[in-house]
């Protein structure tokens, strides 16, 4: 298995997990390929709102 | 993908026209003093397989390094079994290189032919454990694990910063709001201030704070609203204190990325012209280069993407400053309005602090027009008049302002430690959903390069065994190490009690070039490239007689199908693989000279002599090649058996003194054939190739019939040692005592 298949198993699993997935959008999205965008990741994290305080 | 043959001319040591020829892809050994050629021919290979040379890249001394000082180019050119193809160097060392040939691959492109060497070995058992894990992770193509684990891991621990922060704001705002009740409790507190504010509605909770109407600004005294002013006031204090340091920031950093971005693409563009006009061969060169080009001014780009990107965010703040300013503005100009014919006294101040402002919102559009920095003293002015209103709002006797205010100020507390509270809520549930994210993906890394390297482990730790033989160190194998930063590094148990890593800790110098040469053919065994060639450059420098030997025999055994191309300057390992693998072809350096370099010679001696004789030449001139041949043929068997001979410290004997030694050994021994007629012969055949070495000027006597009958005896000679019967050669069949004896019987001594 490749590292891109192995990367993409773990993206999943990241966003099957009831206490991961909230941000597993965000890392999905700022994954290059070779490495994460630092900064948009950051203002990713950054705008995430957990769902209870969403719903509020 | 196999080496049929190599022509190598003018390239490094190897002056004159040099051809290797290697039939069939048959395994080669190259027998070399130091210093007599034999890197240039793993060179040469490499060269022709990268279009550099490791050392060349390495060191940054140009390819005109590669060519003979006295050559003007250097031509490579290599058969193998998929078709030839040839590189060529033209210039020298002493002057510019001329336009080189360049790289002319016919019918295949051929990737680097697996070479370890002995300085290789060492360096990667001496890497650090993340080199190592590097160098590895690259070889089983799981690179981009390393760049995801600690991206995930960098974005865990920000989060955790984040939330840190976040936690310490509200203890803060929390400090602040108990401080504000100074010391009641908040029932008491807000009921009295809402008594002083002569307010309509009874107050005892935050939320009945929260929700409080203020007053209508009509029906209230100036200096109430002067309180809204004074909350612009903190507002503008705050953008003061934030927007004016981030905007100058971003303005800083701006500049200085571009100035280092153009500062690097110029000095790289530099760099490459001038490695343009150094060397030779440039289409290899410019793709180089160009690759590199290309990947500095990315990184260029994205550091002033970086720039943009903050430049922007502060940009977006400076103009909310701005926005700030003009509703700050426009408050003091109603209050103004309402108190124009009043008898404030304070209506100047204000005028002040309205023009002080306007200066402001000046400086502010100026800034972001000519993207300037803003002077941070501007708004000071503007918050120092508005404190002094403050206070003479304050001062008021019988007004209801001081308490309106306090009950602002409550509510902005309440407010602040609420959002405060909220926002280390959100960042935990943030943090958590992160960290738990990044274990999952550490889980998931570690158990990806486990299971490769464990592939890789079971070959390593079975090669190392075979190698050293009997070892204090067992179940050596490599381990990822998440610990700290992720590393690669070998393990081990010694001694069959304690984990031991990093080797160096026990590991002797030749202990640790065994686990580099296990590691190099576990890899290749493993993951085998397209090549079945491999090319060992003295790598068993620091070996004793019997892992050498145990090496050829791992050769010869795990690697049946491959091509092995062993360079060594040790004539006792040339000897082994004359014995462990008699495939193989050998090739001995028998002459060097400065100018033209080595000279090649196959040390299938007796074969040679046969093609000359039959050739037609004169018996004078193959005198050197025949007693090459006797000696050859008679030292084969003491040396297998162990006979004793006199010690030579330049270890050169006679045929005759070969003779003596091995008969004399044989009947000690008690050996069954060791009366054979034809170690009486070979005394005359002795004599007969010392007349032929001799006399040069044919007149020697001895005729090629002669030197055929020597041939004759020789092989004769080897039969005496080996059993027809039982297909086993004498030394094959000793006991560690020294007795022989094959299953026949044919071959035995006491």
């Amino acid at each position: 298995m490749g590292d891109d298949e192995i990367i993409a198993d773990v993206l999943d699993s990241i966003e099957a997990d009831d206490q991961a997935s909230l941000v597993a959008a965000a890392i999905r999205a700022h994954w290059n390929g070779a490495g994460f965008d630092e900064e948009p990741l950051r203002a990713a994290l950054s705008s995430v709102q957990p769902p209870e305080m969403g719903q509020s | 993908m196999k080496v049929v043959r190599m022509r190598i001319d003018g390239f490094r040591s190897l002056r004159a026209p040099q051809t290797i020829d290697l039939k069939d892809g048959r395994s080669l050994c190259l027998l070399a003093d130091n210093g007599r050629g034999k890197s240039s021919v793993v060179d040469a290979l490499e060269f022709w397989s990268t279009g550099t040379v490791e050392w060349v890249r390495r060191d940054g001394v140009g390819l005109g390094a590669l060519v003979h000082l006295d050559a003007d180019s250097a031509t490579v050119e290599v058969t193998t079994d998929a078709g030839v193809a040839s590189r060529t160097l033209k210039g020298s060392t002493s002057g510019p290189l001329t336009a080189g040939q360049g790289p002319m691959i016919v019918g295949f492109a051929p990737e680097p032919v697996p070479t370890l060497r002995n300085r290789t070995m060492a360096a990667f058992v001496d890497k650090t454990a993340n080199d190592k894990r590097t160098e590895l992770l690259t070889m089983l193509g799981l690179t981009k694990l390393v760049p995801f684990r600690l991206g995930l891991r960098a974005a865990a621990r920000r989060a955790r910063s984040e939330l840190n922060d976040a936690r310490k704001a509200a203890e803060m705002a929390n400090a602040a709001w108990e401080q504000s009740l100074d010391g009641d409790d908040v029932a008491t507190r807000l009921a009295d201030l809402a008594a002083a504010a002569q307010l309509d509605q009874r107050i005892t909770t935050e939320d009945q704070l929260l929700h409080l109407e203020t007053p209508p600004s009509a029906s209230v005294p100036a200096s109430t609203r002067l309180a809204q002013a004074d909350e612009l006031a903190a507002a503008n204090d705050a953008l003061a204190s934030t927007s004016v340091m981030a905007w100058n920031a971003a303005i800083a950093d701006r500049h200085i990325a571009a100035e280092r971005g153009l500062s690097a693409l110029l000095q790289e563009g530099q760099r490459v012209l001038a490695e343009w006009e150094d060397d030779s061969c440039p289409l290899c060169l410019v793709e180089q280069s160009r690759a590199e080009l290309a990947n500095r001014v990315q990184d260029r780009a994205a550091e002033l993407a970086v720039a943009d990107a903050r430049f922007t965010t502060a940009a977006a703040r400076a103009e909310e400053r701005g926005q700030a300013i003009a509703r700050l503005e426009r408050a003091l100009r109603a209050v103004i309005d309402d108190e124009r014919n009043s008898d404030w006294s304070h209506l100047p101040v204000a005028q002040d602090v309205l023009t002080a402002l306007g200066l402001e919102a000046g400086a502010v559009k100026t800034a972001l027009r000519g993207r300037q920095a803003l002077n941070a003293s501007a708004p000071t002015l503007a918050s120092e008049a508005l404190a002094e209103l403050r206070e003479a709002a304050l001062r008021a006797p019988g007004d209801v302002g001081p308490a309106l205010l306090q009950l602002s100020q409550l509510r902005a507390r309440i407010q602040a430690r609420r959002e405060a509270d909220e926002d280390v809520a959100r960042r935990e549930a943030i943090t958590s959903s992160i960290e738990k994210a990044a274990e999952i993906g550490e889980t998931a890394v570690r158990v990806a390069i486990d299971q490769a390297l464990s592939g890789l482990n079971e070959t390593l730790g079975s090669f190392y065994g075979k190698l050293v033989g009997q070892s204090p160190y067992t179940d050596v194998r490599l381990e990822y190490r998440d610990a700290r930063s992720g590393g690669v590094e070998f393990s081990f148990i010694w001694d069959a009690r304690e984990e031991v890593c990093p080797p160096q800790r026990v590991m002797s110098e030749s202990q640790l070039g065994a686990l580099g040469l296990a590691l190099f053919l576990a890899r290749l065994s493993v993951q085998p490239p397209d090549w079945r060639t491999m090319v060992l450059d003295d790598v068993v420098t620091s070996f004793d007689v019997v892992h050498r030997a145990r090496l050829v025999r791992l050769l010869v055994e795990e690697f049946p199908n491959w091509q092995v191309v062993l360079c060594t300057h040790d004539p006792q390992l040339s000897r082994t693989v004359h014995d462990e693998a008699p495939a193989w072809k050998a090739i001995k350096v028998t002459s060097w000279t400065p100018t033209d370099g080595p000279v090649f010679g196959e040390s299938d001696v007796r074969g040679r002599l046969r093609q000359r004789i039959q050739a037609g030449e004169a018996a004078d001139e193959l005198g050197g090649l025949a007693r090459q041949a006797i000696e050859q043929a008679l030292e084969r068997p003491i040396r297998q058996l162990g006979l004793k001979i006199r010690h030579d410290p330049t270890n050169t004997y006679s045929a005759e003194e070969y003779r003596r030694a091995l008969i004399s050994g044989l009947r000690d021994g008690g050996y069954a054939r060791a009366d054979h007629p034809v170690l009486r012969r070979l005394a005359t055949d002795g004599s007969v190739t010392n007349r032929a070495c001799h006399f040069k000027d044919h007149d020697s006597g001895v005729t090629p019939a002669d030197l055929e009958l020597l041939l004759d005896d020789l092989d004769e000679l080897d039969a005496i040692f080996y059993c027809d019967t039982c297909q086993k050669r004498a030394w094959e069949v000793r006991s560690h005592s020294g007795h022989c004896q094959c299953s026949c019987g044919a071959l035995s001594c006491a």
